[in-house]
């Protein structure tokens, strides 16, 4: 009586008998089915392995840090220029900004800006009040005999 | 910033608060005030009410605002002990000053000597507004008007602002903010460079020097600051004085004073004012401040 061993091949699906095969190939031709590889990896590729398993982390780690993290500095100046209680649909429907010479002056909020920051005008509609905007430099005139 | 021309020289105004429109609109009020004090005050128009009022050879009854400017002149002329005489017109006009200054214009081989004569000579009625001076008094205003007209304008400015009248300037800062503005002397002896910078807040300055409106006149070099004591232009061991005031008119008035009088007496001349700070430059190349300057740079 011949016992036999049966095996599946996983890529082929096709089943077959045989003996033990190390290198998971059939020796003898068409039909023959292989075995399951045993994972043995070189240092090499264990150090690609855990590098990679590390690099994920590291980019999962970074999204849920940014995720929570406050907005910009321009979206912040942006936002503390607009005044609190304002309809912003009032300048621009859809925009998240209200231009602040549309703002009754007695309603305008007291902006501090950063040094080198301005409030803009608004383009294309020169306003006929005055708009202040913030100078980084001391205005220099000369004095002289004319 | 925009500029203009006006009484000789270029005015400019800036109002960094304002956007480019409204500092051009401003400029134009501006502009406005010294065209209208211009054409009433000038010696060198022949329309204009100074000179109608010079060619007078009787009492003459002037319009309130020619007659302020009298009567400020008149309080000039007593502060400085008579060195500041609005009647050195004749001593100017026979030196060759009889015209607007362009270079070469007012040169000449000959000085015509001008008779003496003083602003206390000029009777002032403030209650008709009537001028009464002898016929050979002549008057001009030119050194304080355009500081007088530079306050005047001054009264248009927003804060911070300023108006600069060749030099003349007054100054308007933000309350409670220190002084903003930076104001460079010039060097006397080279354009181009600044001898210093001063930073200055709600305040005027002005400067006189006989570098500028110098012209050749009987054999030799002449200048447009007269001494009254001499009728002659000042032989000065100062070559510029710039003066820091509350207002243009006064600083204008004593840059004036002080270069006629001179390092020595015009220093003891500013010992008597509380309020005023200068800088002297000498002939000799010596600078020196008197009173409290904040000097950020020189």
């Amino acid at each position: 009586m011949t016992i036999m061993k049966t095996t599946i091949d996983v890529r082929t699906g096709s089943a077959g008998h045989e003996g033990w095969n190390p290198q998971g190939v059939s020796s003898d031709g068409a039909g023959a089915s292989r075995t399951v590889p045993k994972i043995r990896l070189s240092a090499l590729e264990w150090r690609l392995y855990l590098s990679s398993l590390l690099a994920g982390a590291y980019v999962l780690a970074w999204v849920a840090f940014a995720a929570r993290t406050p907005r910009t500095a321009t979206e912040s100046v942006a936002e503390a220029a607009a005044p609190r209680g304002v309809r912003m649909t009032a300048a621009a429907p859809n925009a998240g900004f209200v231009w602040i010479d549309d703002v009754p002056i007695a309603e305008r909020p007291a902006v501090s800006l950063p040094p080198g920051w301005a409030i803009a005008e608004r383009p294309g509609t020169p306003s006929t009040d005055p708009v202040r905007r913030a100078a980084d430099v001391r205005p220099r005139i000369r004095t002289r005999s004319s | 910033m925009p500029t203009f021309g006006a009484m000789g020289t270029e005015v400019a105004v800036h109002a960094p608060g304002l956007a480019r429109a409204d500092e051009e609109r401003l400029a134009a009020g501006v502009a406005e005030i010294f065209a209208r004090s211009e054409a009433r005050f000038s010696r060198f128009r022949p329309d204009s009410e100074l000179s109608r009022l010079n060619a007078a050879d009787r009492p003459t009854v002037v319009s309130r605002a020619l007659f302020d400017v009298l009567q400020s002149a008149r309080r000039c002329f007593a502060l400085t002990d008579g060195i500041f005489d609005p009647t050195v017109a004749a001593a100017l006009a026979g030196h060759g000053y009889d015209r607007p200054f362009t270079a070469g214009a007012l040169d000449r081989p000959h000085v015509e000597r001008a008779p003496a004569c003083s602003f206390a000579d000029v009777v002032l009625d403030e209650a008709t507004c009537t001028v009464d001076k002898p016929l050979h008094v002549r008057l001009d205003l030119g050194g304080i008007v355009k500081g007088r007209t530079a306050d005047h304008a001054a009264g248009l400015l927003p804060r911070p602002g300023v108006v600069d009248a060749g030099g003349d300037a007054v100054l308007r800062d933000v309350e409670h903010e220190g002084p903003r503005w930076i104001v460079d002397v010039e060097d006397p002896r080279d354009a181009r460079r600044a001898l210093l910078a001063l930073a200055i807040g709600d305040r005027a300055v002005a400067t006189s020097g006989t570098n500028r409106r110098r012209w050749a006149a009987g054999g030799g070099m002449a200048h447009h600051l007269i001494d009254p004591r001499t009728g002659k232009p000042a032989a000065s061991d100062l070559v510029q004085v710039t003066i820091v005031a509350a207002s243009a008119e006064l600083a204008e008035v004593l840059a004036k004073t002080v270069l006629v009088l001179g390092a020595r007496d015009g220093g003891a001349f500013l010992s008597r004012f509380d309020d005023v700070a200068a800088i002297l430059v000498g002939t000799d190349g010596d600078v020196r401040r008197i009173g409290d300057l904040e000097v950020i740079d020189g």
